[in-house]
Parts: C-alpha cells; sequence; structure tokens
C-alpha cells in the first residue's frame, strides 16, 4: 500500500536529482566550453621532450609534427637526435615501451660550416634551413650562425656545390669541467690533527 | 654587543694561519710579463679592445665589458701588448711602470651614477671568490631595498690570510669603501663580521671604527667556526636573517662585500686606480718565507712562488683558494687572477693524499655538520646513480660547497665533487633545454613567415585574375564561401589575441627584469604578428571574393 506521503516523497527524490544531474551537466558543460583549449597539452608535452633540431629524420616536416604524430600512435623511436634519453623520456610520459633507436646514433652536437670561398650563392639552402640559421643573399657568400645552428644537415643535399660540411660543435670554456680523480683528494687530507701539531713545532 | 645567532652544522678544521700572519703586506716585485684572461669574472668574458703590439700603461683598459654581466680588463704592467689570444692577453713589462689614472673623486659629493660608471670603468668584481661585477651589485637598490651592508671579514678557511692583513694595514679605508658603497646601495647599517681568530685585525678595526663617517658601523666579532664566512650562514649569524632558497641576500634587505673588494671601490673612486693588483696570501710548507703580497694580476704563480723561496724537492702539489674549498693546480705555469686570494704549496706530510674511497656506511656525520642543513648522504646515493631530478628536490642548488661533508666523512667519500658534477650537468642539461626551446620559437617563425608570404602570393594571384577575367570564378560554390569566412573570422580573431598577449607578456617580462634577454619572447611575438597578417590576408581576400559573388546572382535576377 502506497500513501501519498511516499508518493510525494519518491516524487520529490527523482526531482531532486533530477536537477542536480541537470544542474551539473550544465556546469560541465560551461566549463568545458569556456575553458576549452585549441591545443592539445599533450602534444605540447611531447613537443617539449624533443631536441627541436627540426631536422626532419622522424619523416616529419618538424618536431613539432612528429609530436603530433606519436600523440596519434605513432613509434616513438624515430629521433636519432634525442637518442636514447629521449626515448625513454617519451615512454615515461605515455606510458609506452621504450624501443631501440631506428636510426644512427649521433654521439656529438654537430653544427654546419660554409667554405666560403667555393660558395657561389644560390640561397639554397637558406631555403632548407628550418630554422633561419643561414645568412646570405642571391650570388654573395652566404654563412651559417653558429649559435642558432641546431646541426640538422638539411643544408647539406639541396647545396649545388658542396660547401657545406658538418663540424663537431666546439664546446665554450665556460662548459668545461675538471677531470673528477684530480680535486678528489684536497678535503679528506687535512682532517688529521697530528699533522697540525706536527706544523705547529716546526713553526 | 650584539647577540650572535647561528647557523646549523660547521666543523673546526685546523686553521695553519700562523705562518702568514705574522709577516707583514709586502708588494711582490714587479713581473716581466703578465698574462691576463679574458674571464676573470662571473658572466661573459670580455672582449679584447687593443691589438698586438700596442703600448699600455698601467691602468689602460686592454678588453671592454661583453654583455651587462661582465666586466673591463686593465693592464696590470706597462709595455707592450705581445700577443693576444681568444682566452688571454699578454703583456710584455718595460720595466717603466707609467701609470694611466683615472680623474680622482670625492665620493661624497659625487652623484651615484657617477660613482656607478667609475666602478665599471675600474673593472671591479667580488674578490671574495664569486666574481660578481661590483657595480652591478651596487645596483641593487633598483630592484630591492636594502637596510645594511655586511663587511664579511670572517674569512673562515684555513691558511687564508689576504683579508686579515688587509684590515690591518688599511682598516680606515676599507670602512670607508663600505661607506661609499653603502650609499650606493642605500642601506642604513653596516656590520663587521670578523672571527676571532684576527685579534690584530679587531684591535685595527676598533681603532679605525669611531673616525668613519657618516654611518655607524657595528663591529661583530664571532667565534672561530668554519664556514661562518658563507654570505647566507654569517648573515644568519649576524642579523638572524634567513636568505631564502634560491633567493639572493637582497631578498632580505641586505648586501655582503668582502674587505678586499671595498678597498679596491675606494681606490677606484678616491685614487683613480682600477683594480690591476690585489693582496694573496703565500702559505704552505714548501715556502720558505710565507706572507701576503700586493700581486698584479697576470703575474706567472710560478714566478710570484719562486720569490717566496719555494722549495721544489719538498713541494706536493699547489692549491689555489683554500684547503676546503680550493682546486688542485694541473700546472704552475698559470696567472694570478682577481679569483686568487691564496696559494698554498703544500708538502706530502702537510696535506697529504686522501685514502681510497669507501662505501658510505650512514653514520649521518654529514648531516650533522652540513651549514644549510641539507642531506648529503642522500645526495651522494642521488648523484651515483644520476637522478638529476631527485637531487634538485634536495635542493642540491642550495649546497654551498663548503666541502664539511666531505670533512667529516669516514669512508673519504669526495662528497662535494659529486654534487659539483651533478650542479654542472644540471645546469648544461638546463641551457640545452633553453636552446631546443629558442631553436622551436626561430622554426614557428619561419614557418609563419612562409604562411604570411603563400598568402600574400596568393592574394596577388587572385587580384591578377580578377584584374583579368573581371568575372568571378565559377568554380567556388557559393555557400563553401560562407563557411570558410566564418572560420577564418574566427583564426582572424584568435591571431589577434595571440599577437595581444605576446605583446603583453613581453611588457611583463621587460617590466619585471630588464637585464634578462628578451629575444625568444620577441621571436614569439613576431611569429603571432605574422601569423595575424597571414589570417588578415586570407580574411580579406575571402571577403572580397564573397562579395564578387553576393551580386552576381542578383545580377542574373535582374536579366531574367
Amino acid at each position: 500500500m502506497i500513501n501519498t506521503l511516499d508518493v510525494i516523497s519518491i516524487v520529490s527524490a527523482v526531482a531532486v536529482l533530477t536537477g542536480l544531474g541537470i544542474g551539473f551537466g550544465a556546469l560541465l558543460g560551461l566549463a568545458s566550453e569556456r575553458f576549452k583549449r585549441e591545443d592539445n597539452p599533450l602534444v605540447e608535452q611531447i613537443d617539449a621532450l624533443l631536441p627541436q633540431t627540426q631536422c626532419g629524420q622522424c619523416g616529419y616536416p618538424g618536431c613539432r609534427p612528429y609530436a603530433e604524430a606519436i600523440n596519434q600512435g605513432d613509434a616513438l623511436n624515430k629521433c636519432p637526435p634525442g637518442g636514447e634519453a629521449t626515448i625513454h623520456a617519451l615512454a615515461d610520459l605515455l606510458g609506452r615501451e621504450p624501443a631501440p633507436l631506428d636510426g644512427e646514433v649521433q654521439s656529438e652536437v654537430k653544427v654546419a660550416f660554409i667554405r666560403e670561398a667555393e660558395c657561389i650563392g644560390c640561397t639554397k639552402c637558406i631555403q632548407a634551413c628550418p630554422v633561419d640559421a643561414i645568412i646570405g643573399a642571391a650570388k654573395l657568400m652566404h654563412t651559417v650562425i653558429e649559435d642558432e645552428c641546431t646541426g640538422c644537415d638539411l643544408c647539406l643535399d639541396p647545396c649545388p656545390v658542396d660547401c657545406i660540411d658538418m663540424l663537431t660543435r666546439s664546446t665554450p670554456l665556460n662548459d668545461w669541467q675538471p677531470l673528477r680523480a684530480q680535486s678528489s683528494n684536497v678535503i679528506a687530507s687535512d682532517r688529521s690533527a697530528l699533522s697540525e701539531d706536527a706544523h705547529a713545532d716546526r713553526v | 654587543m650584539p647577540t650572535a645567532f647561528d647557523f646549523p652544522g660547521g666543523i673546526y678544521p685546523p686553521e695553519r694561519k700562523r705562518r702568514s700572519q705574522q709577516s707583514a703586506l709586502l708588494e711582490a716585485p714587479l713581473p716581466r710579463q703578465v698574462i691576463l684572461p679574458l674571464h676573470q669574472h662571473s658572466g661573459q668574458p670580455s672582449t679584447p679592445c687593443v691589438n698586438e703590439g700596442d703600448v699600455v700603461k698601467v691602468g689602460s683598459i686592454i678588453a671592454r665589458q661583453e654583455g651587462m654581466i661582465s666586466s673591463h680588463l686593465h693592464a696590470s704592467i706597462s709595455g707592450v701588448v705581445a700577443k693576444i689570444s681568444a682566452t688571454q692577453i699578454t703583456i710584455d713589462s718595460d720595466g717603466r711602470d707609467d701609470w694611466q689614472r683615472l680623474p680622482a673623486m670625492n665620493w661624497q659629493l659625487s652623484e651615484p651614477p657617477a660613482l656607478l660608471e667609475r666602478l665599471n670603468d675600474s673593472g671591479i668584481v667580488g674578490l671574495g671568490g664569486a666574481g660578481f661585477p661590483t657595480h652591478i651589485k651596487a645596483r641593487v637598490m633598483e630592484q630591492h631595498s636594502i637596510h645594511t651592508l655586511v663587511i664579511n671579514a670572517a674569512e673562515c678557511e684555513p691558511y687564508i690570510t689576504a683579508d686579515d692583513l688587509t684590515l690591518r694595514h688599511y682598516a680606515g679605508d676599507v670602512l670607508e669603501g663600505a661607506q661609499l658603497i653603502a650609499k650606493l646601495c642605500g642601506a642604513r647599517h653596516i656590520v663587521i663580521g670578523i672571527e676571532d681568530n684576527k685579534p690584530e685585525a679587531i684591535e685595527a678595526l676598533r681603532e679605525a671604527l669611531p673616525l668613519s663617517q657618516p654611518l655607524i658601523v657595528q663591529l661583530n666579532v664571532i667565534p672561530t667556526r668554519y664556514p661562518s664566512g658563507g654570505e647566507r650562514q654569517l648573515i644568519r649569524k649576524l642579523l638572524n636573517l634567513n636568505v631564502p632558497s634560491g633567493g639572493l641576500p637582497a631578498d632580505v634587505g641586505v648586501v655582503c662585500h668582502n674587505p678586499g673588494t671595498l678597498l679596491a671601490c675606494l681606490q677606484a673612486v678616491r685614487d683613480g686606480q682600477p683594480l690591476i693588483s690585489r693582496v694573496v696570501t703565500l702559505t704552505g710548507d714548501a715556502i720558505t718565507c710565507p706572507g701576503n703580497r700586493w700581486v698584479r694580476l697576470g703575474t706567472s704563480i710560478q714566478e710570484l712562488l719562486e720569490q717566496v723561496g719555494l722549495n721544489r724537492a719538498q713541494l706536493s702539489h699547489v692549491i689555489q683558494g683554500g684547503p676546503m674549498m680550493g682546486s688542485p693546480l694541473l700546472t704552475l705555469a698559470t696567472p694570478v687572477t682577481k679569483l686568487t686570494n691564496c696559494l698554498i704549496a703544500a708538502t706530502f706530510d702537510e696535506l697529504p693524499q686522501a685514502p681510497a674511497e669507501l662505501p658510505c656506511i650512514r653514520c649521518g656525520e654529514c648531516e650533522s655538520v652540513c651549514p644549510v642543513a641539507l642531506l648529503p648522504q642522500q645526495l651522494h646515493w642521488y648523484a651515483r646513480a644520476k637522478d638529476d631530478a631527485r637531487m634538485e628536490r634536495y635542493h642540491l642548488f642550495d649546497c654551498i660547497e663548503c666541502g664539511a661533508c666531505s670533512y667529516v666523512c669516514p669512508s673519504h667519500i669526495p662528497l662535494v665533487d659529486d654534487y659539483r658534477d651533478a650542479k654542472n650537468r644540471l645546469r648544461h642539461q638546463r641551457i640545452e633545454t633553453l636552446k631546443a626551446e629558442h631553436a622551436k620559437h626561430r622554426f614557428e617563425f619561419r614557418q609563419a613567415r612562409i604562411a604570411r608570404e603563400e598568402a600574400e602570393k596568393q592574394a596577388r594571384r587572385e587580384a591578377r585574375q580578377s584584374q583579368n577575367r573581371r568575372t568571378p570564378p565559377a568554380t567556388a560554390p557559393a555557400n563553401s564561401g560562407e563557411v570558410d569566412l566564418r572560420g577564418l573570422r574566427i583564426a582572424h580573431a584568435a591571431a589577434k589575441a595571440s599577437v595581444k598577449k605576446a605583446e603583453k607578456t613581453l611588457a611583463r617580462v621587460a617590466q619585471e627584469d630588464p637585464k634578462q634577454s628578451l629575444e625568444d619572447l620577441e621571436i614569439q611575438l613576431a611569429t603571432a604578428q605574422e601569423n595575424f597578417r597571414a589570417a588578415d590576408l586570407q580574411l580579406a581576400q575571402a571577403r572580397k571574393q564573397q562579395a564578387a559573388e553576393a551580386p552576381a546572382p542578383a545580377q542574373n535576377k535582374e536579366s531574367l
């Protein structure tokens, strides 16, 4: 037997829950519209882990497109400039299995160098450089801005006279690190009070 | 006397200061040749401004500062520039010691900008060891309000007595230099922190104190304990202020200077004498007459040590700096720089080789002596595991590399070397990340520029076509034009917003920190502008197209 009181309480419970549902649904809908992001935050994170050499060795025209491709499910191991470190960082981020690098390992950082005497000023390398690191004009000598060059070697192929070399990047003096063995025994040495006493005696 | 507060940890290594303390401060003989490295300060190396064969006098500028944080370099002897290499300038002496001084100034009557310029022109850097350009440190007032200038005369490292002797001989001048710097940075109090193992320097200061004008200088004698001369430790000890992690003393309203630096500042202003010499402690058992000397910068260390009687047979190694934080020299054929405060020619008995390293036994000694209250033992594990992220979380960058942990370690583990390596590695990584970021911005800018050029080309092509034919192309359906227009309008608005955002970010960062390089932000702004221009062109073109299409059906109707 159902009396009216029960009916009212059931109806009111249903009404309250439905109201809550509609209310929160509207709130969520509003929030998703209001704080909508055009770009995919995961792509940003992947892009941040890539070395930004823009070399195209992965088969995509730059690091950002490759980041988008990884997000779509492409393999992680197509970035030779990043090497193992990048593969592991990406695998950590995406929770995937790291795979061995697909390509040759690049151990040292390279920088392009134009043999200026041989340059004919064709501007082909300028057009190929993804980071605008080559300056020059038609029929005038070109040169590479060392600090801006990412060492992608995209300028090598277009050069009609093969006057571009990839050289090892010189390390600036302040990157120099002392050899470890030399500095290891400075501090431990004057621990013994004995030697201080001997010293005092001599003085 | 005000109460002294305390910092955690600390050790009491044998002082061994007596040998170099006893003889007076002398001038070292003029060198026949000096080698002046271009990078004797923190920041960018300076750029040579003389040519080989030029005649220079003592105090002539031979290399100018490069960028914001850098310092000028002056000839320390008169003679001829013999050689300029990528890293150093060699000058051969003519033996005459001709000076080229700047005009003398009265610091009390001069305006701060003139004084700052003088400090910059004189190439003065912090002589305590960090080598930070003093004129920049004196400009701290622009961003922080400073209440106290601390004179760091603690000199807590064993062996070193350079500040001690400086204070004994030039107590009045050091105090006057402090008044000058206090005027520049707006400090209202001057506090001297000095360890109680320098009674003669303390006496000299006591005599000079009443004469110091206009601020009253407070002398604070603290008990000897290593590393009370650390900037943060001394501020904690004297003023009971904690410098925040990753911050500067200026964040708590304090500026710290070394007595040698203050003396150099005064000499630069009062006498017009640029930084061309400094006080160096020459000590160690392998030297027959140890003591402190005024040494011209660039003097060969080997010549200098031979002048004070270097005993080659007994010499084990020479340490530049103190035994705790200094580094052994691989060769004696290096010059004295602005940062060389001490040279220890040690015998084998004096500083013997450390025994072989043993495994950590987790005794926790290192933790109890750490003056920054870090966990050296944990850092040790993470350093050996190359777990850099975790090291940063354990505040690796707060380590002052004082060496107290290595000193007490019963397993003789060179802990500080591990931390230095890790710091270098992390710094290197940060630079690499910044570089990658920079390359990314340049790449994006290029993409945007190419897109804009493409859009311009397209617009020109369309214009040409419409001129040639007069009639709109029939291929484009009217409906798709409208949809395109809406999408383009949204893209146009978004591009405009991103230009505004980039402008705002640039303005804000430029205001917050004028010294910072804004290149990346400028590139980002340029990228946004290129994108905006491309969107603008596309929108205009689509509108034109629509306008051309819209009247066409109307005309058709009329003709019907």
